[in-house]
């Protein structure tokens, strides 16, 4: 800030990095660098003043001496100047503002740019593509038959694969493989030998990254084919129920064959929690993911421990393209497909399905998720998301809020 | 290229900083902070060094001094203000880049014939330009473009597309095109038959319309896509003559008039102008007279300045007339403006301005998923041959687009062998080229935003840049733009929400 003391007229600016918004009837401004807020009243006088900043036409405005001081805009600036969020200079001689780039997204496939021009949005839409389930069996783990974690496979009857899947997928895998090198996820129960053997064969020799998940319990009887560091990688689902003995049978296959190894941990209650924290430093182990679970009974565990808070939402640091990509798509769900034992192709397993594999093109279910989809598309963009401040810094929506059967996550607002 | 950039415009100083691709209003102490980071002065000694250095500086901003130091010191805690030259990488052109531009092509544009009715004084194929064959009355046979159409009808069956509801323009292009209507209606007719339903064709073509009337039933039943070449009332259009010098405009007009009047919705949809700006005609001109009689608003373009003829330059430029100028005099300004909107120079300038240089600008869903902060291109303003189209002259051979010279082909068709396109050795030529080239663009300040291709070099073999931009060149560009938009910030607001770029 210019402090001749007879500087009467001013510039005042919002950095590029920063995101001027108005929210609950008040302005903010947040920095994506350092997560710092500043923020005022909306009074419809400053509406006016700030009209560049909201109409997203420059992020500099003129601002005198006495409107400062009429609408006591000192603090708000001061938190803008203190946050580096922007600045507040002497006009001087000049006569015109700088110019400072609104932080606002420019998509070339946003919908609305796009209108009519489908080909755009199908352009290379194999790229969009990340990820690809194949669900090979409902249950992960034979004995006591549970099923996969509702959160991960839903509620939906899903049949278990019938003899001969092979010629359904191998197909589609072929299709898929020739121009896509994203992940492939494989849900099966690999202690069932003849499944186990009939993967082996047909994933093994795509060069895609593959993950195999599967229950603690259900340990493949051979890791023969499968085992190529390079290109596989396991993730074993432990509930608090698991035994010990399993978990360790799993670490000793991996200290001998040295593959990639990942438990998901599925905990439901604080207890839950405690038990496998104790577990990973008793063994000194790492790579664990603890994955909150809806049980349908654990609404309390959900509000004291996974909703998100305000306090930790004011010290989030979310950079500008995060936010930029959480406006426009969902995060967690961009990018994944998921196909069913029936042939059935699903961007959400617990939505309606994009089609059949045999019956429609892959391009085409890519296309009609990413053009109509109410699964990659999801965002923050219902109440009471929609106007709150957090709106894009919160992450998108995910499947616990589908879990709980809720919009949002947190205690701000019910 | 040094990644931090301070440059001013009459009222402001601002920076650039490459690393972040953003810009900053740039307090008058940062730059002599820039300075003392890069001689690795700790910066407890700054106060001192400034104060010693630039006692009327440190003077006047004495107050303020801790409070930009400590703002500099965050800014580059962000990655700004880095010593270092900016990292970009250009990487070499691959054989699978071909392959997937040739699996996707865009567009397939044949020259029918090179023949033409008309003998416009600044034909690309006349006598001010001298970097084209020899034209001698040669049309392209049907079943040379039938070889061109199976290579990819089997390329088609081998390679699943990689594109949903892929369009594709089948291009006549002249010469002429009207001149050679069996090869067109042959073609049109392999093409229906033969082509996999997937792909959403459209035929298109540019004409004089000196033939339109006898073959407009044709064209609108095919619906195809006419671009007629229209430089304005019959002043205006005084430099498209035919072979004994007559102005065309009296042929044309009638027919493009009768051609609105029988096929209204045809005309409507599927019908655009094209109009080159010369010194007998101005955009304004233009746009009113094409408005007036056709109710459209044509596109305009100059006279390509490459390949002139060296006896014919002074010729060349008393025709040419740049766009910008030619706005200039218009009489009302603002109307040309708004209606020219997207194809205003300054728009288009601004445009690349926006969408290179700052970090708001996302072309794909992909890119939110990588990291942008390397710039990752090939052969700087070169497009990958075949991305855009295929062309395919009268004589069968074979270019990545009818916008360049005809020195370097690089495939060929004879109804013998078909479609001959060696991948290995378009990739060697172009790295070659690159390779000669790497070191200067390595250092050029246009990288991001170049525009250059490879074949409008005046020696390939030997490349040196004409476009070459210095920092104190870039500091020229950058203040240019950044004036530009403090005298009308709504122009970017604009290019936003309404310019979809390619
Ligand atoms: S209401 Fe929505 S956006 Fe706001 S904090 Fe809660 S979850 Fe986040
Ligand atoms: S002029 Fe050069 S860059 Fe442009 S389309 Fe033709 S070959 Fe590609
Ligand atoms: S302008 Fe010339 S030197 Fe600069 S990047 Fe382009 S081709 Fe290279």
């Amino acid at each position: 800030m210019n402090t001749e003391e007879h500087a009467m007229n001013y510039y005042f600016y919002i950095e590029n990095y920063s995101l001027f918004f108005e929210k609950e009837e008040r302005f903010f401004v947040y920095n994506t660098y350092n997560g710092k807020w500043a923020d005022c009243p909306a009074s419809s006088e400053l509406r006016t003043l700030f009209t560049p900043f909201l109409e997203g036409i420059n992020y500099a405005v003129f601002l005198s001496d006495e409107a400062i001081t009429a609408y006591q805009l000192w603090p708000f600036i001061e938190a803008v100047r203190e946050g580096f969020s922007g600045d507040l200079i002497s006009a001087g001689d000049a006569t015109m503002a700088p110019f400072l780039f609104p932080s606002l997204l420019d998509f070339r496939l946003e919908k609305r740019k796009l209108d009519k021009k489908e080909r755009e949005l199908g352009q290379e839409v194999y790229s969009n593509l990340k990820e690809i389930s194949f669900f090979l069996h409902p249950r992960i783990v034979p004995e006591n038959g549970l099923f996969l974690p509702e959160q991960i496979f839903y509620s939906k009857e899903i049949v278990p694969v019938a003899e001969g899947w092979q010629q359904v997928y191998l197909p589609f895998l072929h299709q898929l493989t020739i121009n896509w090198d994203g992940i492939i996820h494989i849900w099966c129960n690999c202690c069932d030998e003849k499944m186990w053997s009939s993967v082996c064969e047909v994933f093994a020799p795509i060069p895609a990254f593959k993950i195999v998940h599967t229950a603690v319990e259900s340990m493949p009887p051979s890791l023969e084919g499968l085992l190529n560091k390079d290109t596989f990688s396991y993730e074993v689902y432990v509930t608090d129920d698991s035994e010990e003995e399993c978990l360790n049978k799993w670490l000793q296959l991996q200290s001998e064959t040295d593959i990639e190894l990942l438990f998901q941990w599925l905990i439901s209650s604080e207890k839950e929690w405690e038990n496998a924290s104790d577990w990973m430093e008793r063994n000194q182990i790492e790579h664990v993911n603890l994955l909150p679970y809806y049980n349908g009974e654990n609404r309390f565990f959900f509000e004291e421990h996974i909703y998100v808070k305000e306090k930790d939402l004011l010290f989030e640091i979310i950079n500008k393209k995060d936010i930029f990509a959480r406006k426009m798509f969902n995060t967690n769900y961009f990018g994944k497909l998921f196909l069913c034992p029936d042939g059935q192709l699903y961007a959400h397993p617990a939505d309606d399905s994009l089609g059949k594999i045999s019956e429609v093109s892959l391009p085409e279910m890519i296309h009609q998720e990413l053009s109509e989809g109410r699964t990659w598309l999801s965002i923050r963009d219902q109440e009471p998301c929609a106007s709150c401040r957090y709106q894009w810094i919160c992450p998108s929506p995910s499947d616990l809020e589908r879990a709980l059967d809720r919009p949002n996550l947190c205690h701000l607002k019910k | 290229m040094e990644a931090t950039v301070f440059f001013n415009t009459p009222q402001h100083s601002y920076l650039y900083d490459a690393t972040n691709k953003a810009f900053m209003h740039a307090h008058p102490l940062w730059k002599p902070f820039k300075a003392l980071e890069d001689q690795e002065v700790s910066a407890e000694d700054w106060e001192e060094r400034i104060r010693d250095s630039f006692p009327l500086l440190y003077e006047q901003y004495q107050v303020d001094f801790p409070y930009y130091k400590k703002k500099f010191l965050f800014l580059k805690e962000q990655g700004f203000f880095q010593k270092l030259p900016l990292k970009r990488t250009i990487s070499e052109l691959g054989s699978e880049q071909v392959d997937r531009a040739l699996d996707d092509i865009h567009q397939m544009v044949f020259e029918v014939t090179n023949r033409c009715n008309l003998s416009c004084k600044y034909c690309g194929y006349g006598e001010l330009y001298s970097n084209y064959d020899v034209r001698e009355g040669v049309d392209l046979n049907a079943a040379k473009g039938k070889k061109v159409l199976d290579y990819f009808i089997e390329r088609w069956k081998l390679r699943p597309p990689r594109s949903y509801k892929r369009e594709m323009y089948i291009s006549f292009y002249g010469g002429e095109p009207l001149l050679n209507m069996p090869f067109i209606k042959e073609m049109v007719a392999y093409v229906e038959q033969h082509f996999p339903k997937e792909i959403n064709y459209q035929f298109s073509m540019t004409s004089n319309c000196v033939l339109l009337q006898k073959n407009m039933d044709y064209l609108a039943e095919k619906n195809f896509h006419l671009l007629i070449s229209l430089d304005g009332n019959e002043e205006a259009q005084s430099y498209r003559v035919n072979h004994a010098g007559i102005n065309s405009f009296a042929t044309i007009i009638p027919q493009i008039k009768a051609l609105k009047e029988n096929y209204p919705d045809y005309f409507g949809e599927s019908v655009q102008f094209n109009a080159v700006i010369h010194n007998r005609n101005t955009v304004e001109g233009v746009l009113d007279f094409v408005k007036r009689e056709f109710d459209k608003t044509p596109r305009i373009s100059e006279l390509n300045d490459s390949g002139i003829n060296p006896e014919k330059v002074d010729e060349f430029f008393k025709t040419f007339q740049n766009i910008a100028v030619s706005l200039e005099k218009s009489k009302h300004r603002e109307r040309t403006e708004q209606t020219y909107f997207i194809e205003l120079p300054k728009v288009r300038g601004l445009g690349i301005f926006t969408t290179r240089f700052t970090d708001n600008y996302v072309r794909t869903y992909d890119e939110f998923f990588i990291s942008t902060n390397c710039e990752r291109l090939y052969s700087p303003g070169t497009c990958i041959p075949f991305s855009k189209k295929i062309f395919v002259t009268s004589t069968g051979k074979v270019y990545p687009c009818e916008r360049i010279g005809e020195d370097h082909p690089l495939g060929s068709v004879d109804e013998v062998n078909g479609l001959q396109i060696d991948r290995e050795s378009i990739v060697a030529f172009y790295n070659t080229f690159l390779s000669k080239i790497i070191t200067l663009c390595n250092r050029c300040y246009r990288l991001a935003s170049c525009s250059s291709c490879m074949y409008y070099f005046k020696d390939i073999e030997h490349p040196t840049c004409e476009d070459f931009l210095n920092r104190n060149g870039f500091e020229q560009y950058l203040s240019d733009y950044m004036q530009l938009l403090e005298n009308e910030p709504h122009l970017q607001a604009r290019i936003r929400e309404e310019i979809t770029f390619s």
